[in-house]
């Protein structure tokens, strides 16, 4: 698994990656960890304040489960990076912040021909969304002319935890074959009110309903 | 007419389009980056061509971009 971005989504998401035992796990963040992080970001401690997120993150995993292999890209990942990484895993975690990375990432994962689970939180709420090679760039499909822009006065904790454990799970129903994926869905979690919600998109397939 | 969005079921006035409903519940096109009624996307140069019936149930989708 490639897990980008180690912040408040990408940080449940590689912890229950690596206590699942995946067997190599990338985990690619260009950022340093600060004292607002710590609120949502739970890879980190306060010990590790000022220290890249990418090494943080890799020996907080390594610490949790040492049979994993666990590969620290600290830097961000430009889209041909991922298009070059993408081929050495076997699935993508988007756990990146904002929508030209994400795009970017979408892009790349499209071209690799790579499975990639998309995941994003602003406030209360989260989204996430798996999209797989036969399906295309569904990403870029729902959200290539979006704005950008997240709902202001930051993003809770826990909601950082229900997209990034969804991932989690995502990556797991892929390896092993089980349930069924969030592919052309979109899982929408709205902890303010209390509701998921389950939206259905694209139409590009013979067999969507859409 | 009553329509169900955003997990509320509420009247609304006759005879609304699809952008007309947006345009009233104060909703910025460029914020959404999909729109279904009943579970059928809608395409952005559609929705004004779009009319609403009583009970139906309409999905918005928002970009989320934090982590």
């Amino acid at each position: 698994m490639l897990v980008i971005g180690a912040g408040g989504v990408g940080s449940p998401c590689a912890l229950y990656l690596a206590a699942a035992g995946v067997g190599t796990i990338g985990i690619a963040d260009g950022d340093r960890v600060e004292l607002s992080n710590l609120q949502r970001q739970l890879l980190y401690t306060t010990a590790e304040l000022g220290r890249p997120k990418a090494e943080a993150a890799a020996a907080a995993l390594e610490t949790l489960n040492p049979w994993v292999t666990i590969r620290p890209y600290p830097r961000y990942l430009t889209g041909k990076e991922v298009l070059d990484l993408a081929g050495e895993y076997d699935f993508i975690i988007d756990a990146a912040d904002g929508l030209a990375a994400k795009l970017a990432i979408a892009d790349a994962c499209a071209a690799a021909g790579r499975p990639c689970c998309h995941g994003g939180v602003g406030g209360f709420l989260g989204q996430v969304t798996t999209c797989l090679p036969e399906d295309g760039n569904c990403y870029r499909c729902i959200f290539g002319t979006a704005r950008g822009d997240s709902p202001a006065g930051g993003t809770l904790g826990p909601a950082c935890g229900v997209a990034g454990s969804v991932m989690a799970a995502e990556a797991v129903k892929y390896l092993t074959g089980a349930g069924e994926l969030l592919a052309r869905r979109m899982l929408s979690v709205d902890l303010l009110r209390g509701r998921m919600e389950t939206v259905a998109f694209c139409k590009k397939r013979k067999d969507s309903t859409l | 007419m009553r329509i169900t969005a955003l997990g509320e079921t509420r009247d609304w006035p006759g005879g609304l389009t699809l952008q007309g409903w947006l345009d009233l519940a104060g909703v910025e096109n460029q914020e959404i980056a999909l729109v279904q009624v009943n579970g059928r996307d809608v395409p952005p140069g559609d929705r004004g061509k779009t009319a609403l019936r009583e009970g139906d149930r309409l999905t918005l989708l928002y970009f989320l971009g934090d982590s």
